[in-house]
């Protein structure tokens, strides 16, 4: 298919596109959002919702300007609608303006409007018990194929207006390329399926823009009869172009919801007798993917509408042999996964037990579990749980914050302390909640602050004692100008400087006892020094009178 | 997309493949349009590489004619003879750089005295001489010089020869063993493969979008070599959208070789490999007395294309590959009965161009299931590898039988190991035998020859998912219980193993 | 006649695609359904980032394993058999 193109290298990893995708047909792969082209139904939700305008639908008009210029006839079916967005022109007015771009003519889809309508009235003639479904929404078609299979019976099995137009097209002029010309894209894939006897189907977008490129203008023009079957683009438009039967229960529903929960009710029997409309774009056709850029309330478009459509004339066309049409099951179906697959999801995104499942929708998915079971399918990412990435990114900083042993504080421009860790609460005995606001200088002289973040300088380091903490710190102060903060880090080298203390008082008195020793030493040395001059001055004395007496008795001899 | 081929000459030959795949596309076969593409190929104005452009657009029709399928003679390779320059081929010739020297070696070293020096120049006698290049290798001025032709340098088998008349190159279709090697090497074009490209064409277009009869495409996996900005899984899906049914590597066909050769080496003591039609032709037309020991199996494409045929009874199967010998395997042998059509990477690059298909830019798609032993088998030594690993898994030890194999890269080396095993003096038990230098990555069709590919294909290989032969060989065999993949009678068992593992 | 397909690409086989493929033939033996239901192996359906990839008919199935074979036996199979 590819219709639904998508540039990846603007995708910004948001996930609104999820959120609004009625049958969540996109998927997440490295960051990069991607439509499962087997589950998308075209409602062009997603092109809407992009703010990075990643995603939007083929531009077939290239491949309709070489239909012309390859020679065939090419006629346009022009849907309804037209009335809306091309600011009530008329038809005439459009067709003059389509046959100068060179298409052989243009008619208005409203004619096979016309006759599918008569074929519901016939359906529903001889009244009904299960309810019938109108089938001229391709994207309802294919929601129901691709999703809702079992309500295909539900269907009424007749081919959608675009469809029957063109076989009545090919009954006039066989052989002619039939391009229609709407508010829609899904109808570009109605245009490539088997059966289709058209070949492209371009929007008012396309062909606005191929008008300015031609430098066309739309000239006003005289104005044609109002014809009933141009309401099928408002909701409840198709109803007000059957004849109602008695008996029969007429349901107009539009937009996503409304339409998945009445297929839904269907099925379980509540919508019993009912002729149900439904159209799958909030406000039926004209609030289709183009409307949105219309600058008109729905409102208003609505009366753009029934301007040409009001009235109880309709148009006189004899049907197309053949209106039926089958819709074949195209759902593919996803196992469900077992409940051991998607608690290891949950693991992984965090999710201990039910009351971390926040179903805050943020990943586009309505709860976690729905997101879950995505992951399983390999449409989505652990990591687009925001709540989860956020509680692992503070988590990580926190616990760093909280464990290191350093007291650091955040001060803001006005030297009021923004933010504290334990640490910090523990060195100065506080309370985050006492400090947090206030200004620094209850805890640290401010000065420091000051000098810094006029130095101009980005750090600066010096040692501080705090007297009333009896603390010693190793203050490193770093100023961030584009955040506005200083951030101190205060290491607590107390310790340190009480043991180096304690080492030089210990070292003053080992010296000191060095000295004694030496003092001692020399005072026993002179004390040794006098005993052995008092013996040795005696021992003189003694053996001079030693010596007087053996010298005396020589002489008397 | 800048195309990169090696030549201009392939460009050539690319430019008019596609023409002719347009047309077919378009189902404009007629004569009048095929009359269109030579002007439109060689414009008005000057010629870009003949004499005039009326010369070149007689070639073109040539090509054309190639294209379309050629002459139906039992060969697919065919020469051009308007094409064909008559390059000259006079041998051993003196050109003007002799100085006439005093030395005159060249005179000196010739073993036949072939050479005289006339009015100081040196003359060669060409009766005389037996052109044995003596006196090439000893001038000092380089002045002797050899011409020859390149195809017939290129051609190892020697199955080119000059017609005396006209000059023309001349294959001789008993020697000729279809390798392409003088398709790649004539830098006239002047030697090309016949095409079936039309004919798979209408193949895939008649299948009506595969639901009357499924189209497999069987790629070779030098596949994995052959574009620089894209990987093989892109070329997978390219290949895909041409509209096969499914596309399947003749890897997972070079497995099951693998695994059943391993069985015959061991029974038969001496192989050699039967992958390459080239050296298969040459055992046939050159060494006949060696063809009972040609492996018994079917090629890697042959096996597959089999395969297929048990799996999906009503298939037509196409070999897409380097080769241009396979092309005769396909026409002319057994394989026949199992593929339909070989087609080469430039005629697939031409389908391509014709249907906008850029594989640099298509989304990656699957290729399953053949392992890295498979895949390998696209570079030289690649079988041998496969065999040794093939026997460990079967479980076969040293003592039973030990693989001793010599890998010939090229016909040259080929042609020595064949010459030792005729004279009983070959220490190998298996030849592998690839008559493409480097293997089926240096194929004469292939779009790019540069020293990376060995490198992309071993890389190529390592990506598979399936670790074993055994692992590849048995999704076979869940595809088809009644296989004998094995070759050893081991059938639908597997019913009663899960029964009893739960 | 409706046709069980089971993809046998690398990828699927890496999962199990051949237990499912065995238990979902001892199924239909189990319910004697030889002649309604055919179990068949084929080629690579292009769904490989899925889990085990099977068709039931037309219908793709995705994310099977070894464990929820009966449960599409039960879910898928049966009520198009009767």
């Amino acid at each position: 298919m590819g219709i639904l193109q998508f540039e990846s290298v603007n995708c910004k990893d948001c996930c609104k596109c999820i959120g609004v995708c009625p049958v969540k047909a996109i998927e997440v792969k490295n960051h990069r959002a991607m439509i499962v082209e087997r589950d998308c139904i075209l409602c062009g939700n997603c092109t809407i919702a992009c703010p990075q305008h990643t995603k939007h639908g083929t531009d077939e008009s290239a491949s309709v300007k070489e239909l012309i210029r390859s020679g065939r006839k090419v006629i346009a079916s022009v849907a309804p609608s037209y009335a809306a967005y091309f600011d009530g022109c008329g038809f005439e007015a459009l067709r003059t303006a389509l046959k100068a771009l060179g298409f052989y003519d243009a008619r208005e889809t409203a004619e096979g409007a016309y006759i599918v309508k008569s074929e519901y009235e016939k359906l529903i003639a001889n009244g009904i018990k299960k309810p019938v479904i109108s089938s001229c929404c391709t994207t309802l078609n294919l929601y129901i194929q691709k999703h809702y299979p079992d309500a295909i019976g539900l269907l009424a099995p007749v081919l959608t207006p675009m469809q029957a137009h063109a076989r009545v097209i090919h009954r006039d002029e066989p052989g002619a390329a039939v391009v229609f010309i709407g508010p829609c894209i899904s109808k570009k894939a109605e245009c490539e399926q088997e059966e289709s006897e058209l070949e492209y189907a371009i929007t008012f977008d396309e062909l606005d823009d191929w008008l300015g490129e031609a430098k066309i203008t739309i000239m006003p023009a005289a104005e044609s009869e109002q014809r009933l079957s141009r309401f099928f683009p408002v909701s409840g438009g198709i109803l007000k172009t059957m004849t109602q039967q008695s008996g029969v229960n007429y349901v107009a529903v539009d937009g996503p919801e409304g339409c998945m929960a009445a297929v839904k009710d269907a099925m379980a029997g509540k919508l019993d007798g009912c002729f149900i409309e439904m159209s799958f774009c909030q406000g039926s056709c004209i609030g289709g993917p183009v409307f949105r850029n219309v600058n008109r309330s729905a409102a208003a478009s609505y009366v753009k509408v029934a301007h040409d459509a009001a009235g109880e004339a309709d148009f006189d066309i004899a049907p197309a042999p053949d209106m039926e049409a089958h819709f074949k099951n195209s759902r593919t179906y996803y196992m469900q996964p077992t409940e051991k697959q998607i608690a290891a999801v949950f693991k992984k995104m965090g999710k201990e037990g039910p009351e971390d499942e926040l179903n805050c929708g943020m990943c586009g998915y309505a709860s976690c579990r729905d997101k879950a079971i995505a992951v399983i399918m390999g449409r989505a990412e652990i990591t687009m749980c925001m709540p989860y990435m956020k509680k692992r990114a503070e988590s990580f900083s926190d616990k760093i914050l909280s464990i290191t042993p350093d007291a650091i504080l955040a001060v803001d421009m006005d030297l009021r302390v923004q933010q504290i860790n334990n640490a910090a609460c523990e060195m100065f005995g506080v309370q985050p909640s006492d400090i947090v606001g206030q200004s620094v200088s209850a805890l640290v002289d401010e000065f420091d602050f000051v000098d810094l973040i006029s130095s101009g300088e980005a750090a600066k380091e010096k040692f501080t004692y705090l007297a009333e903490y009896n603390l010693y710190l190793k203050q490193s102060l770093y100023y961030d100008a584009s955040s506005g903060i200083v951030i101190c880090i205060m290491k607590n080298i107390t310790r340190e400087k009480q043991r180096q203390n304690m080492v030089m008082r210990h070292k003053t008195q080992v010296a000191g006892m060095a000295d004694d020793i030496v003092d001692k030493q020399l005072r026993i040395v002179h004390e040794i020094a006098s005993l052995l001059g008092e013996s040795a001055a005696e021992t003189k004395v003694a053996i001079s009178k030693l010596k007087e007496a053996v010298m005396m008795e020589n002489e008397e001899q | 997309m800048a195309l990169l081929f090696d030549t201009h000459v392939q460009k050539m030959k690319y430019n008019v493949l596609r023409e002719v795949a347009k047309l077919a596309y378009r189902d404009e076969l007629t004569p009048q349009r095929i009359m269109e593409i030579a002007p439109r190929i060689i414009p008005e104005g000057k010629p870009m590489f003949r004499c005039c452009i009326y010369k070149e657009r007689a070639i073109i029709n040539e090509r054309v004619s190639m294209a379309l399928g050629g002459e139906e003679d039992g060969t697919v390779v065919g020469v051009l003879p308007i094409a064909c320059d008559e390059c000259p081929v006079d041998g051993i010739q003196v050109s003007n750089a002799c100085r006439g020297c005093l030395a005159h070696r060249c005179k000196d070293n010739c073993p036949k005295d072939a050479i005289s020096i006339i009015d100081h120049k040196a003359v060669i006698d060409k009766e005389k001489c037996i052109e044995c290049g003596k006196c090439m290798a000893v001038c000092p001025y380089s002045a002797i010089v050899k011409h020859t032709r390149p195809c017939v340098n290129a051609c190892k088998p020697q199955a080119i020869h000059i017609d005396q008349n006209t000059e023309k190159a001349v294959i001789d279709k008993e020697k000729c063993i279809s390798c392409g090697a003088c398709v790649y090497q004539c830098p006239f074009g002047a030697i090309t493969d016949k095409s079936d490209i039309t004919k798979v064409i209408s193949l895939i277009r008649d299948s009506n979008l595969n639901r009357d009869y499924h189209v497999y495409a069987v790629v070779a996996p030098s596949m994995a070599s052959q574009y620089p900005n894209a990987v093989p899984e892109q070329v997978v899906a390219g290949i895909k959208a041409l509209g096969f049914h499914a596309v399947v590597e003749a890897a997972w066909g070079a497995d099951m070789v693998a695994w059943l050769e391993a069985q015959e080496l061991v029974e038969k003591g001496f192989l050699t490999s039967s992958c390459c039609p080239a050296f298969v032709n040459y055992i046939n037309r050159h060494f006949p007395s060696l063809k009972e020991h040609v492996s018994h199996n079917l090629s890697p494409m042959a096996q597959m294309a089999k395969w297929l045929h048990e799996t999906d009874e009503n298939c037509h199967v196409v070999f897409i590959g380097p080769c241009i010998a396979k092309k005769a395997e396909t026409k002319y042998t057994d394989a026949g009965k199992y593929v339909d059509y070989t087609i080469t990477f430039e005629e697939m690059q031409a389908m391509f161009s014709a249907r906008g298909i850029d594989v640099t830019t298509m989304h990656k798609a699957e290729l399953d299931n053949a392992s890295f032993y498979g895949r390998i088998f696209a570079r030289c030594g690649g079988l041998a590898e496969a065999v040794t690993e093939a026997l460990k898994e079967q479980g076969v030890s040293e003592e039973q039988f030990k693989l001793n194999a010599v890998s010939c890269n090229g016909i040259a080396e080929c042609k020595t190991a064949l010459f030792k095993k005729q004279k009983g003096i070959l220490k190998e038990n298996f030849i592998e035998g690839m008559a493409c230098v480097n293997g089926c990555i240096g194929g004469p069709a292939c779009l790019s020859h540069s020293s990376k590919n060995f490198a992309q294909v071993d890389a190529y290989g390592k990506s598979s998912m399936e670790n074993t032969i055994a692992d590849a060989i048995r999704v076979m065999q869940i595809l088809n219980p009644a296989l004998d993949v094995k070759g050893d009678g081991e059938v639908e068992k597997e019913i009663e193993e899960i029964e009893h593992t739960k | 006649m409706i046709t069980v397909s089971v993809c046998i690409g690398s990828a699927c086989h890496k999962r199990g695609s051949y237990a499912i493929l065995n238990r979902f033939k001892q199924l239909v033996r189990q319910h004697g359904a030889e002649d309604r239901v055919n179990v068949a192996p084929v080629f690579c359906l292009g769904e490989c980032a899925n889990g085990v990839s099977v068709k039931i008919d037309d219908q793709l199935v995705l994310g099977m394993c070894e464990d929820n074979v009966d449960a599409t036996w039960e879910q898928l199979v049966l009520p198009r058999i009767g």
